[in-house]
């Protein structure tokens, strides 16, 4: 069974079809690459499935109950959670607080537990700052923060949208190992990402979209060599 | 440990004012404190991100409920009190449905055109609510005892001040300062957000509602000019303004300063103190954009502010 299933999902801007007809599932322990160029639908999907969009058409299914009309925070509650691509901390907490909210209502957790699970989260994440404010913090604590809170309502499924932009290679690298981490935890992982050094390190499978549309699939060394792929990203050739 | 005297300290000199001030200065404080519960009641709000422009309007309603229920009904007043609050609390959760879907100023004008609506209605209830010239009690509660009004007034305002710093110690200050700083955060980490708006327009509502219900008992009397006189709003903002917003101690401490120095001025200007009151808001506001709280508390409190407190922290 798998953790997440989306069937036939169609979504629509005005006149704009930013999602059509799209298919896929990821299983427990799987990261699945979604890649594609800029306006491909990526950051939509992700908008879709955590709840923060609602679809036109098509269903979710997670852990084979429907969630198509549960707003976000149920499907958070439900154990889906996700980080933003431009970073949207809590501005008025500390590191620890942004990250104990996630508990306190992603899981429910009183607050003496949310604050003990925020500290055990912290230190896997190698956080430091902890009780520094978000506008003390760099970009990788940012990120950090923002992984921690969505870690912290203990989800079944995550979507990261690209959470390596802006970060240099060291630090791409130190949160490519917590990555691997959570998927040892057997958390299925939607990871939208541009740089292709860390889909090619991370997925097991990924789905190439363009105009919203699934145009190729399989894993990343058999799909970065199709041509349809290849005419997506740079344009086809007359 | 320095803190905790000092609170202590102040509750028992709030305790026992009575004993070492005239009816004049009872008086004086009764309405400070007054002012002082609409003041945090609209910062508690405020708290979510929601600028509310009602509290006029539901400070009205718990008054005239509240007078109402006792003239036309013979409720014991204490009795009406509690029924102002429900009054003002359950009219708040039927319109929360419609107003809390909206955000920013329109949320602000939509409260503030409703203190206008209810005002209009009760205007036009004449049979019920006496119209334009309002309803009079032949009893002001306690039968108008400075001493017994102060206490309870007193104890009102203590309630409102436990009930702030529930709010800033538990999961709702994480709720709702979440809300604040970013509602889609808030909904991605699982919290309902139109649940927790709802419950803290709900209780505020509630809030001044009651107040309105004492500060109508006091007087024995309401009527539309005065019972939704935008002083009810304005001033109570003002305070939380000075003080510094998004925590307990800067209302108080904002009620407490301008209440005392507009008493002030009326004995040495009669006429011209509203001109030196608002100069004193335009410089806090202009130059301590924060209110006199926090740099207060930065620089004598430093070493005795701690755990929740800490979470008062604002941006300027």
């Amino acid at each position: 069974m798998p953790t997440l299933k989306a069937n036939n999902i169609l979504k629509r801007f005005g006149g704009l079809i930013a999602v059509n007809d799209l298919s896929f599932s990821v299983e427990k322990g799987e990261i699945l690459g979604i890649i594609g160029p800029n306006g491909a639908g990526k950051t939509t999907v992700i908008n879709l499935m955590a709840g923060t969009l609602q679809v036109n058409k098509g269903k979710i299914i997670f852990n084979d109950e429907d969630v198509t009309n549960n707003p976000a925070h149920i499907r958070n509650r439900k154990g889906i959670s996700r980080t933003f691509q431009i970073v949207r901390p809590l501005e008025d907490f500390t590191a620890i607080e942004n990250i104990m909210v996630g508990a306190l209502f992603g899981k429910g957790d009183k607050l003496p537990e949310a604050r003990k699970k925020a500290e055990e989260i912290c230190e896997f994440l190698n956080i430091t700052n902890v009780n520094k404010h978000v506008d003390e913090l760099t970009v990788l604590e940012l990120k950090k923060i923002e992984l921690g809170r969505a870690l912290a309502a203990d989800p079944e499924l995550l979507f990261l949208d690209e959470i390596m932009a802006g970060l240099n290679s060291e630090e791409t690298w130190e949160l490519i190992d917590i990555i691997k981490k959570l998927q040892k935890r057997d958390i299925a992982i939607c990871l939208v990402e541009h740089i292709m050094k860390v889909v090619k390190e991370l997925t097991q499978r990924v789905i190439v979209l363009d105009r919203g549309q699934i145009i190729a699939q399989g894993p990343y060394s058999k799909v970065s060599e199709k041509q349809e792929v290849i005419a997506a990203y740079l344009g086809e050739e007359d | 440990m320095k803190k905790n005297i000092l609170i202590i300290l102040l509750v028992i000199i709030a305790l026992s004012l009575p004993l070492f001030t005239g009816t004049y200065l009872l008086h004086i404080f009764t309405s400070i404190i007054i002012f002082l519960s609409l003041a945090l009641s609209w910062d508690m709000m405020l708290r979510t991100g929601q600028l509310s422009f009602g509290t006029a309007g539901f400070f009205g309603l718990g008054a005239y409920a509240s007078v109402l229920i006792v003239a036309k009904l013979g409720f014991n007043p204490i009795m009406s009190l509690l029924i102002g609050a429900i009054f003002s609390g359950v009219i708040a959760f039927g319109l929360g449905f419609i107003v809390l879907r909206l955000r920013e100023i329109y949320f602000a004008i939509t409260t503030l055109a409703l203190t206008h609506v209810f005002s209009v209605i009760i205007r036009n209830l004449s049979d019920l609510t006496g119209g334009s010239s309002g309803t009079q009690l032949s009893n002001a509660i306690f039968d108008g005892d400075p001493i017994k009004i102060y206490y309870l007034v007193l104890i009102i305002g203590l309630l409102v001040i436990v009930l702030s710093e529930v709010f800033k110690r538990s999961r709702i200050h994480f709720a709702i300062n979440s809300i604040r700083n970013d509602e889609t955060t808030a909904k991605s980490s699982g919290i309902d957000v139109f649940k927790y708006l709802l419950f803290v327009f709900v209780i505020t509502s509630a809030i001044q509602g009651l107040v309105g219900a004492v500060y109508a008992q006091q007087y024995a009397f309401v009527n539309p000019e005065s019972t939704f006189s935008l002083n009810f709003l304005l001033l109570p903002i003002a305070m939380a303004l000075v003080g510094g917003i998004y925590s307990t101690n800067g209302p108080i401490i904002g009620a407490l300063i301008l209440g005392l120095i507009s008493e002030y001025l009326k004995l040495i200007m009669p006429y011209g103190h509203l001109i030196v009151y608002g100069v004193i808001i335009v410089f806090v506001v202009l130059f301590l954009p924060q209110g006199v709280y926090k740099p207060i508390k930065d620089k004598f409190l430093k070493s005795s502010i701690v755990g929740g407190d800490s979470n008062a922290h604002t941006k300027g």
